[in-house]
Order: C-alpha cells, then structure tokens, then sequence
C-alpha cells in the first residue's frame, strides 16, 4: 500500500480507504468526486500537484490530500500486471 | 417515455406556474441549457462557480412556468456556499419537477447526484450533457437501459449545439417521481427510517419527501437543519441525539451516505456503459497536460500573457484608442459638439459643464466611449476566449503553489483573474473560495492590487508605449505588493488554510458566437456602471473646479504629489478622480501624457491601481463581508498606495532612472 502522490505518472492504481487522519470534509468532496475506495484511477502527474483522471475527468489534488489517499495495487500503462503492494 | 401528471395538494393537477429547477455538478453546462429553455442569458463560464446565486427565467416551453438555475453542487448535503444555495432553491422555491443536467464523461460520479435527488421524491428528468465530449472519449451510454434502471427520463444533449433540448422541455413537463432507491447498510437504514416515520407525523406539508428530509438531516445538511429548526423546534434535540447515539464510536453518517451512494452509482451506471477506450490519446487532453508540464507550463503561460497585451494593450489601447479618441472625437465629434453648444448654450457655465475642460461631454464621455470601450471590449473578448478555452482551471494549479504563500490556494486565481475584468464582479465571485478567511484575503488583495480591465488597458496603453520594461516594472511591483500584503494577511487573519482540490475540464476551443455572446453582456454591464459614474465624477470634477475647491485640494495635495510622490502638481487632479474610480483616474493620468516622464508614469500608474476601489466594488464588498471591513480595507489602501508610489519613486531615483 502506498500514498497516491507517490505513484509515478502514467500508472492505473487501485484506491484503497484513506487515512484516517484525511479530514471529513475531504473524504464527503473526494466521494462526491468518484473517489473511493475500489475505484482506478490513472495517475496523470506529479508536478505540479497530483492529477489523476477518474472517469474521463481529470482531478487536481494537493500534495497534503494525495499522500493521504492511498492505493493498494497498481500497473503501468504499457501492459505490465497489476501489482500488489 | 414515462408520462406523469403532477397533482398539488388538493389532487388537481397542476399545469401553471410551476417551477424547474435545473440542478448539477458545477462546470456540466446548467447556464447553457438554461439559455437554451429561457432565452435569459446569464454569465456562462466552464469553470466551477460562475452562477453564485439562483437565476430565473419564464419558460420558453410552457405557458406560464418559471425555470431557475441553481448553483453547481457536487454532491449533497450541502457544503459549500453553492450547495446550500441549491439546497434552498429546493427547500424555499417549491420545485414541480427539476431537470439534473449531468456531465455524460461522468456518469458514476453523475448518477451519485442522482441518486442523491431521486430522496427528494420530486419529479425528475436526467439531461446527460456534453454527450459529444463523452462520444470523443468512446463513452458510449445506453440511454434506454439507463433511464429503466433509474425509473425515469434520460435525454442525450449538447447544449452548446442545442441538440436535446426540446425533449429535455418535454420531458420536464411530464416527469414522474423517481422510484429507484439506494440500499443504505444497517444500521443506517433502520435510522433513516425512524427519522423518517417521526418527520412524517410532524410535518404534514414538507417541501419535498421525508425521506430525502431524514438523509439529508443524518449529513449534516446545514440548509435542512436550519429548516427543521424553523419548522420542528420541538423535536430538533431529540433528531440531533439520534444522529449523534448513531455516530459515536462510528463513522460519520455523511461518509456512509456518501459512499452507498457511489457504490450504487456504479452498479447502476456499469451496464448502461460501453466502448470506453482510454482518454490519454486524444489531442485536447495531450494540449492539457501540456499547460500544466513544469517547464512547458511558463512559456505557454508567457505566450497567452503576450497575445493578451497584444490584444489588449497594443490593438485595443494603442490602435483603437488612436482612432476613437485622436481621430473621431478629437478631430471630428468634439470639435462639432463644442461648436453646438458653445454657439446655442444659453449661459457660459452651462457650455462649461458641457464641453468645458471638466465637461460631461469632453471629458465623461469621451473617457468612457474612446478610452474605455475599445481597452474594455478588447479585454473581455480575450478573457471570454481563455476562460472558454479551459485555460483558467489549469491556471489554478500552476499559480497553487504561489497562492500558499499567502493563505490561499490556487481557487483563488479565477476570481483574481476575474477581477482584471471587473473587480467588483469578481468579490462577488470569491464565494467560490471555501472559507470566509480565504474570501477576505482574496477580497483585500483585489481591492488593493488587481487592476480591472479599463485600468489594466490605460496602463497597457501608457507604459506599453514607453517600453515594455516599464510596462514590466508596474506587473513586477503590483506582484510584490501582493505578495507582500497577502503573507501579512494570512498570518494576522486567523483560520487555517484549505488545500487544493479541483477538477481540469477538457481544453476547448471556444464557440465564437459564445464568446462573442458573452463579451456583450458583460460590456452592457460595465457600460451601464461606468457611464454614470463617468459622468456622475466628471460633474463633481467640474463642481469642485466652478466653486474654486479643485486648484485647492491639488494645493493641499502638492506636497505629497509633487514631494513624495514626485509628479506634477496637475497629477493631483487625476487622483481626485481616482477616488471615483481607479480607471477614471488612470485615465486622467494617461490624457496628460506627454507631460509626464517614463518614470512619473510609472509612479502614477503604481499609486492609482494601488488606490481606493471604486464606489461599486467597496458597497460590494460592504455586502459580502460587512460595512466595517470594507471601512477598515479602504483605510488601509490609501496609506499603502501612496507609501508604495513614494517608494518606487525612491528606488527609480536610487538606479538613476528617476
């Protein structure tokens, strides 16, 4: 399991429950976003910010928030299997 | 298609008067098909925020109705100043059916909205929007499966093209109570209905189902809660100690709320979905990611920067200026209208108020319609074009990082940008930001450091001409200023800050009959402000000029005109009518021209943008934050504008440039 803003560019990872220290409000917008638990998204960037794309959407996120989502498997666009952490 | 008669309390069925209330995430098109069902414009942008309050309109397809448009509201219960806004279309306005317009490239994330509005109980027809953006994706819908499985309409639309929009009319006019539930976990459910069944024995006509009354009050929705308080006060503390046995030792009630209704937005949204192939391919999205690269990002940034002072500063402020001012009313209008009157005006001051050197015609008009107008127009048509484009949003993340420097994240920059435009549309457009600290630093820094487009385009106009250094040299100092003042403010205004989360719609290339659409009814707005107060300053320039107050005011001022500041005692005139407007000021400023050299203007144009707001943006910020801090913000730009001009007039003079 690691945080989201350490998953290299161009990676699919699987979201995992956030940490508990992630507030309440952040956990409501992330949901209402598609962000849960469960759910792949590709991870677009690092730099500046995290940029994730969820559904088609493209996501900016905070370094503070992302290296508190975290992932639980992930794989490289080009072909490579999922792996679990 | 389903076809449902409304029936009002008495069981006749209801045909006029009803409203609709469109309802969505932000940035999903709710502005436009609001045009598309009214033909009312309102201020359509594709990032989040632009509608900050309800607007309504008659309906074009039924005789008598009312259709508004709400706010963008990501989810509810409501958080955000937008949500709850929403939230009391939905309490206060009696909605007879709403109108979900939904972003089609999203469908889980849409269908969560949903399914959040189908607890309302109230009639219901879905408009998957930007149905042709989701086609570029290969997000292929099944409409038909969809809407069976949520038990109402389902219309494919594109309301830029218009395409859907009739059936979405016709559609609203017969929409029916969705039946489609979410399946809440225990013990939540048995909660729900507890709350339910108790609202139900208490609140004979609620605004909308009980059960929607009783999830929403579990959330937290502020809206609903002051609503039973109103409503139900007796019962308030005994609901509130249900919500609260519930959650000790647990998880909030909002998050299990939240995540049942993801969690059957998937379910749902899965068979209705097809062909999907990845997005990563397409050109927009390459262009996108581009603008937010690390290193691409600062020449694309100073590409869009240097386009926009062609536009604006060289076309607008140099080229059209020298034909509207020089040429028509200089060599043709106002030589004709000073003739008129001087020739038929009854009495010398009446000709002097006229066409006089404080004139309404000479000086108030001449300022708005050959000064302003081309700077203004040129201004919005660039700034229409880029927030079409999806560029602003990209722009908030690559400005976030500078933005934490001083209390705010880069949300910021849309009403920063905003107020280049108009400084007093943009405080209203800080409701965006999530807390009220983070409104009123962003409220101070506009009032203080953001030129609007009149100003901006004077002082294109002016320093442009001198050399683009100087020209550099006013953005370097105004950027100080605000770096500076924003440190100080978010260290002395207590709260903490809010990082940045936020959704990067698709790069576009703008509709012009949008843009254009748009640079209209924003210029008509301006106009209409500025003109009477164009004409409303030049008569108390030219009252205070008649009754012998103006040569002393610029007498008392000299010291610190001439002195501190470093300019020609006539200079003192123009920040008389700074305290008007900013722009009337700057304008004044750039009318002396010649007279003032590369420095003195430089100065000037410094001091004037960092002068007092104009009249409407101080009674707007009196509205948003209250009368004594918008007496405290003026007391404080004063003194700083004129510190910072006397300053720079001290470090020009220490490099020998002064």
């Amino acid at each position: 399991m690691i945080a989201l803003d350490r998953v290299p560019a161009g990676t699919t990872a699987r979201l995992a429950e956030p940490e508990p220290s992630l507030a309440s409000s952040f956990r409501e917008l992330l949901a209402a976003y598609g962000l849960v638990p469960g759910h792949l998204v590709t991870v677009v960037a690092q730099e500046p910010m995290t940029v994730v794309l969820c559904d088609h959407v493209e996501l900016a996120i905070e370094r503070d928030v992302a290296a508190k989502l975290r992932v639980d498997a992930w794989s490289t666009l080009r072909g490579a299997r999922p792996v679990s952490a | 298609m389903r076809s449902c008669t409304l029936i009002d309390d008495n069981g006749a069925p209801v045909r006029e008067g009803k409203t609709y209330a469109l309802v969505g995430a932000p940035n999903v098109g709710k502005s436009v098909v609001f045009h598309r069902l009214t033909g009312a414009y309102v201020d359509v942008s594709n990032y989040p925020g632009t509608t900050v309050e309800v607007a309504r309109a008659a309906a074009r397809f039924e005789a008598g109705a009312t259709v508004l448009d709400t706010p963008g509201a990501l989810a509810f219960p409501s958080r955000s100043d937008d949500e709850r806004a929403a939230m009391r279309a939905l309490l206060h306005e009696n909605p007879g059916a709403l109108i979900q317009v939904a972003d089609a490239k999203h469908l889980r994330r849409s269908i969560a909205i949903t399914l959040a509005l189908v607890e309302t109980g109230l009639p219901l027809v879905l408009a998957l929007n930007m149905s042709d953006e989701a086609d570029a994706r290969g997000v292929a819908i099944d409409a038909g499966r969809l809407a069976a499985a949520l038990g109402i309409d389902v219309v494919r639309t594109v309301a830029t093209t218009g395409e859907g929009m009739r059936a979405v009319a016709h559609h609203a006019a017969h929409a029916c109570r969705p039946t489609v539930r979410v399946p809440y976990p225990q013990p939540l459910a048995r909660l729900i209905d507890v709350i339910e069944q108790r609202l139900t024995e208490r609140l004979p006509h609620p605004p909308f189902a009980h059960r929607g009354l009783a999830i929403l009050f579990l959330g937290r929705d502020p809206e609903v809660e002051a609503w039973l308080a109103v409503h139900l006060p007796d019962a308030m503390r005994d609901l509130v100690l249900l919500r609260e046995d519930a959650e000790r030792g647990g998880e909030r009630l909002a998050h299990v709320i939240a995540r049942s209704r993801a969690d059957a937005a998937g379910r749902l949204a899965a068979p209705s979905l097809s062909g999907i192939h990845p997005a990563n391919t397409m050109r927009s999205t390459t262009l996108g990611r581009l603008v937010l690269h690390p290193v691409w990002s600062l020449p694309i940034l100073a590409g869009v920067l240097g386009i926009a002072y062609l536009l604006v500063g060289a076309f607008g402020a140099g080229t059209l200026v020298g034909l509207l001012e020089e040429d028509l009313f200089g060599g043709v209008i106002n030589p004709a209208v000073t003739h008129f009157v001087e020739a038929h005006a009854p009495w010398p001051w009446l000709a002097s108020l006229v066409v006089g050197e404080y004139g309404l015609w000479t000086m108030g008009m001449t300022y708005a319609i050959a000064l302003v107008l081309p700077i203004v127009s040129t201004f919005f048509l660039v700034f229409g074009f880029l927030e079409d484009s999806g560029y602003f949003a990209r722009l908030s993340v690559i400005a976030n990082r500078g933005f934490a420097r001083i209390g705010l994240n880069g949300r910021a920059v849309l009403p920063m940008v905003l107020g280049l435009g108009c400084v007093t549309m943009a405080t209203l457009t800080t409701r965006i930001l999530a807390t009220r600290r983070e409104r009123l630093i962003a409220t101070f820094l506009m009032a203080l450091a953001i030129p609007c487009s009149a100003q901006l385009g004077v002082v294109m106009g002016m320093l442009g001409a001198i050399g683009l250094a100087w020209m550099l040299g006013w953005v370097g100092v105004l950027v100080a200023v605000i770096a500076g003042a924003g440190f100080l403010a978010a260290r002395l205004i207590p709260g903490k800050r809010i990082p940045l989360v936020a959704e990067m719609p698709p790069l576009r290339w703008p509709v012009a009959g949008n843009v254009l659409k748009k640079t209209g009814g924003r210029l008509h707005w301006y106009l209409r402000e500025v003109i009477p107060l164009f004409l409303a300053g030049t008569f108390a320039m030219w009252s205070l000029d008649a009754v012998g107050a103006l040569p002393w005011i610029i007498q008392r001022a000299e010291p610190l005109v001439t002195g501190w500041l470093g300019l020609p005692k006539e200079a003192a005139a123009a920040f008389v009518m700074g305290f008007l407007r900013r722009d009337f000021g700057a304008t004044g400023l750039f009318a002396m021209g010649a007279s003032l050299s590369a420095a003195q203007a430089l100065i000037g144009m410094v001091t004037i943008t960092l002068f007092v707001p104009c009249i409407a943006s101080v009674l707007m910020i009196g509205k948003e934050h209250g009368a004594l801090r918008a007496l405290l913000m003026l007391a404080l730009i004063m003194p700083t504008a004129i510190l910072v001009g006397g300053l720079v007039r001290l470090a020009l003079a220490a490099a020998g440039l002064a």
